[in-house]
Parts: C-alpha cells; structure tokens; sequence
C-alpha cells in the first residue's frame, strides 16, 4: 500500500510524519502547480468547488509518482467537503485509476466507518500497527505542525517591514524544509529557534507608524493553501499590511478533533458568541466562523477584513450575505475575493492595492478628526484568537 | 388577528400546505403569501442579495421585499433538516439571518428552528415551540397540528398523482368550504383554511392522529409508499403507471406509425419544487412539453419508495433531503425505462447539484437515456429554452421513430 493525501497549506509535513510513524509507505503530491490545477480542472464537475479540483489534480500527480490509496476526510454536511471522497472516487474510477480510497468520517455519528478506516489503514501498515509507536509519531506531528504555524505567525508581522520583500518567505522555506526533516521532538524545536532567529533578522526597511492590520477570514481550504488564495498573505505583506489569519490548522484540530472527539459543546466558542447577533447557527464549513471572526476583528479596532471563498461555496456566500450588514454596521471595510481556476493574478494585485489605499486613506482620516482614535489604538487587535 | 407573511419561494412550494394550515387553525392569525413571482420580483432580489446567492435565494429576498410592509410577521422558519441524519442547503440554514442582513427595516421574522436531525419526534416539537412562542394554548396547537397533518398528507397525495403544485395545493382543502370544522380567517386570497377532518379516500388517513407524535408526525414519512402500478389510472394526468411502461417495448415492434409514437412520448421533468413550480423561474416547461405533444412526469409524482431506491444507486448516501428527492427521482426515471429522455432544471451555481448532478449524467449516459440539464439564473432567456427544449424532444422523437423501425 502506498498511500497519498491532498496538500492544503502545510497539512503535507505532519500527516507524512504521522502517516511514516504509522509505518506505512507515504507517496507525498508534488506541490500544487498550474499542471495539478489543470488537471484537476479537465476530470471534475465545473461547478464543483475549487479545493475539490486541486485535490482531484494531486490524487492524479500522485499517481503517476506510484500511489495506491488515497487518505481523505470525510463529512456529514451540509457543506459539499462531505461528498468529496465519493465524487473523487468517480472520477479516478472513470479515469481508470484503480485507487482505494479510505475515507476518515468525523467521530461523531460515524464511529464505525471510522473505526473501519483506521483498521484498513493498520492493515497497509508494514510493520503492523503499534500504539506507542503511533502517540510518539502523533507527537512529532503536533510540534512540528505548531512550530511551522508558529513561524507563519512571524512572518506574517515580519514581512510588512522588510527592505527586500521575499526575505521572510525564503527564511520561513528554509526551516520548514528542517523541520520536514526533523526526526525528533528536539529536532523541530532546535529547527524553529533557527528559522524564529532567521525570520525575525531579516533587514527591516525604516517605516512610519504602525502598519495597517488586516484579518484574513473565509473558507479554510482557501485561506491555507497559498497555490489556491495567488498568496494572498505574502502579496499584502509586500503592500505593508500586517495580515491576521483567523484559520490555524493547529486551533481547527483543536476545536473540530479534540472537542468533537470529546463531545463537548462547541456552542461556547469566542466566534459562535461573537457572531450570535447577526447569524445565530452553524451554516456548514467556515460560514460561522468567517461572520463571528470578523466581528472580532472589528470589535479589536482591525483597518480591514479579507474575506476569501472559493466561488459557489455555499456556507461562505451565507457569511457574505451577513458580512455586508456587519460592514455597515461596525464600519469595517471587508473585501471578498471569491476564487476559482479563473482567478487573474494581476487583478488580484489591483484590487488589493486598491483596498490597501482605502483602510489607509480610512486611518489617516480617522486620525486627523480630532476626538477620535481611529484605528490607531489596537493593542488588542494583536492577540485576538492567537493563544 | 395577525397577519403572517409567507414569501412565495424556496420551501413554500414544500411545506406550505401544512404551514398555512398549521398557522391558521392556531387562530387569530391570517396567512398572506406573496404573488407570483414576476420579473419585478427577481429584479428587487437581485437588488438586495449578494451577487454570488443562487438564483432561488434571489427570488427569496424579492418575496420578503414585496412581503415585508404589508405583514405583522414575516414567516422564515430555519429549517436545518427534514429527515434523519441528513441536512437541508447551508443557505436555507442561513436563511433567517440573510433575510436580516439584507433588509433595513422588516416586521419580526418567526424563524424557529426545525432539525429532526437527530430525533424525528422533532417535528412536533418544532410545532409545539412555534405555536407556543405565538402565546397559543396546547390543545389548539395539537389540533392544528393535526389538521396541517391531514392537509400535508393530502396535498402529498395529490402531488403524487399528478395534480402539479397548485392542484394539488387546492385538491388539499385549500379553498374548499364544505365544512366547517374550522374556518380560519376570512376567505380572501390565500387566507381561507377548511380542515376536513375525514380523509380523502376513507381509511387512508394516515396522519399523526393516528400514531400519536411519533416518527410519523415527520411530513414526508406522511406519505404513504405505494406501489408505482396501483397509481395508474388515477389523478387528472397520465401516471408512469409500471404496466403502461412494460406494454411499451411490446407496441413498438407491432408497427406503430411515426404519428403513434409522438403522442406516446414520455419525458421526465426533474428539480427542486422551487424552481419547477416558480411562474417565472421555471418557465411554465410542463405546459410547454405537454403542448408539445409529450407526456411529462415530474419527480414529484414518483412514490418516495422509488425514489429511495433510485438515490440508493448513489456511491454514498446523500445528506441533502432535497438533492436526494430530486435525484432520486431522476435515476429511478432512468432506471426503469419509464421514460423516452429526461429534463433536469438546475439553478446555476447551486451547490449540491454541482456535485450530484455530474454523478446522474454520466449514470443516464451508461444507461443510454437522453438528459437535458437547463441551467437556470437570472439572465436565462425563456425564449432560448424553448428552443433547446424542442430540439430535445425532436431528438427523443427521431429517436424512438428509429428504434421502431
């Protein structure tokens, strides 16, 4: 069994190690690229959602590097993540690659079907399945994830100062390339002090003021993969713009693994409370989160919020429909980028200049009307939702 | 007396049949839907919706527009899901809040919250808080509940046999006044309820009444199965009765003319109620197919247990009520042979069809039926449609003149 899975953002680095630890035989996608785009684009539905055609592409890409079986997620709805696996299948199937998909469903409702997958996925294990061996890989996934999101975190605050823009993102290359190779526990954390020290020395040009703080909302799949948002971070850091990501891998595991594995309530969530006035239930997928972390955003005195979707997602075009009213309302700026194979670089870069220009042109008016703070005053804004 | 607004799209064309009942035999209150709707409607929708919303979410708010000065309250239900395990679209679920956000100023939204997800005993429950947080007294609420069972129940019966959305609508005791069980509100447009407490075939009552709040108290479990054949000749149109379908083959090699085989035509007509039933959105095709000259069957006249066993071709079962309703139908319409070919209406950007619709062509294409997938938004021309829909059902023609010669 050689097994492979979809890249989105890092999720690559800890799921090999954890699928390694597990002693099985990991073919890994090459990086997303135009080709996977394309390839994925010809063999799905076209209005199917866009992270549905770059996985479709990296099962192919994979396949030609010798893959066997594909691990994917599962879901119970309503979002249409949940019936990926089987419209993937389909498609692989009607192209005649003769893949086994071993689906993981979501612990609650599905404990079976669960428990049948990871009991395929032992199978295909070489040495066989071993618990300690399994919690100490577990383990070494978990760091490294965290330490490659803690740096993410760096260069998001880095980047907008730097004198030669790229430098953070060749540093943050660097030592995720250590960490993906790290073996041990002690390893990632030697590798993340390097790349933390690399980040944080990059030559800083001379600015004013404080730069402009925006909060990165939406759909997760969008906002974590790089290939899919045109890098969208890196692309307003170069404009001097401090980027809040609202989507961690490391928080979502956190609250949609090891709370719902533990079946406590997710109703107390800060988002779920934040959001309550103006969407008041779980709509699927981000939809909630988008809506309650944007108010949260305005709430801490952000400039702006951006709002990224793939085109046609359901839960997202509920929380863009409800954003509108919380714009107006809490008078934040958000600018939606709905995506999709069609998207243009160049008008990307456009429209985010020009909303870079307006939540500037916003802060300098707000700061020279006397009595009034502006967005100026935003201590809090720096540590909402980071731990 | 209260006046309640009920926009005149997405599940109206479900559940509002038991709504208005349920509603008025509460008392005191009226119930108004919104008009048709009109190009003035989706114009208003597509005004106050974000671009991105679904062509039926956009004829939603251009209901709510035209409601919203004219009721007390305006009737939006949250509906989360309708069957066990399975989930209604993310937007519906939105739906209240969307109505909020697009609208400065509307009356207050009753939009309780209905999910059977878990336990289908739900439904009740759902009523009872409805009928409850509108300050009614218990025993009026179960006998409303009651009633709106029995007219859901009948209008499921006419729909099945093929009286179409707004036969089956007035079959089911809408406007009817022969009795005076309950007369709710005065008579004037959609206001006038008469719930009859009889069954309309005797013995066939199946309502909640029946078996007490249990699973049945769920509409579509209302429903009774029946078999496709005992259904033949009933209802004012030709059903898909099995036995009519297997004479078929049999007629056509006996030498039937060019001319027989036009009148014999069966087509398929598939997609969300919302958009079939819709004046303006679903292009009055059934009339257009009938006059035509083919015979239409919609995928709401075929018998649920037929469209479980169609859905169940399905790699994995579906999470959305609807989507499976509409699909099944389709893949059961395919399966049996019952018909000569298949129109599929599907709103642009709709998300679950883009999933599952893709799955159902490529079915119909192995099972070697013809399909017609009409996408619908808000800048389709009807004339277009008409076009493609002749060139279709000329094909199916040509199609079937071939096969019998």
């Amino acid at each position: 069994m050689r097994i492979t899975f979809p890249h989105m953002g890092e999720l690559a680095v800890p799921v090999k190690t954890l699928l390694e630890g597990m002693g099985l035989d990991v073919v890994v996608p090459p990086p997303i690229s135009q080709r996977t785009l394309d390839l994925g684009v010809r063999y799905s539905p076209e209005f199917a959602c866009f992270p549905l055609k770059l996985n479709v592409g990296n099962f192919i890409e994979a396949r030609e590097l010798g893959a066997d079986t594909i691990l994917m997620a599962g879901g119970v709805g309503p979002c249409r993540f949940g019936y990926y696996a089987e419209v993937e299948r389909n498609i692989l199937r009607d192209l005649g690659y003769p893949y086994d998909l071993i689906v993981l469903d979501p612990p609650r409702g599905h404990f079976q079907s669960l428990k049948e997958s990871l009991a395929k996925l032992a199978k295909g294990s070489e040495k066989g399945f071993d618990w300690r061996r399994f919690m100490k890989a577990a383990r070494l996934a978990w760091a490294k994830l965290n330490a490659l999101e803690a740096l993410q975190r760096q260069c998001h605050r880095v980047r907008p100062l730097e004198a030669s823009p790229g430098a953070a993102t060749r540093a943050y290359r660097r030592a995720r390339a250590a960490i993906g190779e790290a073996r041990t526990v002690q390893e990632v954390e030697s590798a993340r002090k390097r790349g933390e020290r690399d980040i944080s020395s990059v030559p800083k040009r001379a600015h004013r003021g404080r730069p402009l703080q925006v909060g990165i909302v939406g759909e997760i799949y969008m906002v974590l993969e790089p290939f899919a948002n045109l890098d969208v971070e890196e692309k307003l850091g170069r404009l001097g713009v401090e980027v809040h990501r609202s989507l961690f891998l490391t928080d979502w595991v956190r609250q949609n693994v090891f709370l719902d594995a533990l079946r406590l309530r997710k109703d107390s969530l800060d988002y779920r409370r934040a959001a309550r006035p103006y969407l008041n239930h779980f709509v699927g997928g981000e939809g909630l989160h988008s809506v309650g972390k944007t108010i949260a955003y305005a709430k801490a005195g952000f400039d702006g919020v951006i709002h990224i979707m793939p085109f046609t997602c359901m839960p997202e075009i509920v929380a863009q429909s409800v954003l509108q009213r919380v714009s107006r309302d809490m008078d934040i700026p958000i600018l939606h980028l709905i995506l999709d194979e069609h998207s243009g670089e160049a008008g990307l870069i456009t429209r985010l200049e020009a909303f870079v220009d307006l939540l500037q042109r916003k802060r300098d008016g707000a700061a020279s009307r006397p009595g009034h703070e502006g967005a100026r005053t935003c201590p809090a804004g720096l540590t909402v939702g980071r731990r | 007396m209260v006046t309640v607004g009920v926009p005149r799209a997405l599940l109206f064309y479900e559940y509002f049949a038991w709504w208005e009942t349920f509603l008025e035999a509460l008392g005191d209150i009226r119930v108004v839907a919104s008009g048709e709707t009109t190009k003035e409607t989706l114009d208003r929708g597509v005004l106050s919706a974000v671009d991105e919303a679904c062509l039926p979410v956009k004829v939603f708010y251009g209901h709510v527009a035209a409601l919203k000065d004219k009721v007390d309250f305006l009737f939006v239900p949250r509906v989360v899901s309708v069957a066990k395990g399975e989930y209604t679209c993310p937007k519906l679920l939105g739906l209240p809040d969307m109505m909020r956000a697009g609208f400065d100023s509307l009356p207050p939204i009753i939009d309780s919250v209905l999910d059977v997800r878990r336990f289908p005993a739900s439904w009740f429950r759902w009523a009872y808080s409805l009928g409850r947080s509108l300050k009614k007294d218990p025993r009026r609420i179960l006998r409303a509940y009651r009633l709106a069972g029995q007219r859901f129940s009948r209008f499921r019966r006419h729909l099945l046999d093929g009286a179409g959305f707004q036969g089956a609508l007035r079959l089911s005791g809408h406007g009817r006044a022969h009795d005076g069980a309950i007369s709710g509100g005065d008579s004037c447009g959609c206001a006038g309820v008469s719930g009859s407490n009889e069954g309309v075939s005797g013995g066939s009552c199946d309502g909640p009444a029946s078996s007490g709040m249990s699973d049945s108290a769920a509409p579509v479990a209302l429903v009774r199965d029946r078999s496709p054949g005992a259904q033949g000749g009933r209802g004012p149109r030709v059903r898909a009765g099995r036995g009519e379908a297997a004479a078929q083959p049999q007629s056509n090699p006996s030498g039937i003319t060019g001319a027989g085989d036009l009148a014999s035509l069966k087509v398929g007509l598939a997609g969300h109620s919302y958009l079939l039933y819709d004046s303006l959105v679903g292009m009055g095709l059934e009339e257009e197919m009938r006059r035509r000259g083919a015979r239409v069957v919609t995928s709401d006249e075929v018998p649920d247990q037929e469209v479980k066993r169609g859905a169940s071709a399905l790699p994995r079962s579906l999470f959305w009520t609807y989507e499976k309703k509409v699909f099944g139908a389709v893949l059961s319409f395919i399966r049996n042979g019952l018909v000569d070919g298949v129109v599929q209406v599907v709103s642009f950007a709709c998300g679950p069809d883009s999933m599952v619709g893709e799955l159902v062509e490529s079915e119909a294409r192995r099972a070697g039926i013809p399909l017609l997938s009409i996408v619908v938004d808000e800048h389709t021309g009807r004339a277009g449609v008409l076009t493609r829909l002749e060139a279709f059902l000329d094909m199916l023609r040509w199609r079937k003149e071939k096969a019998a010669r």
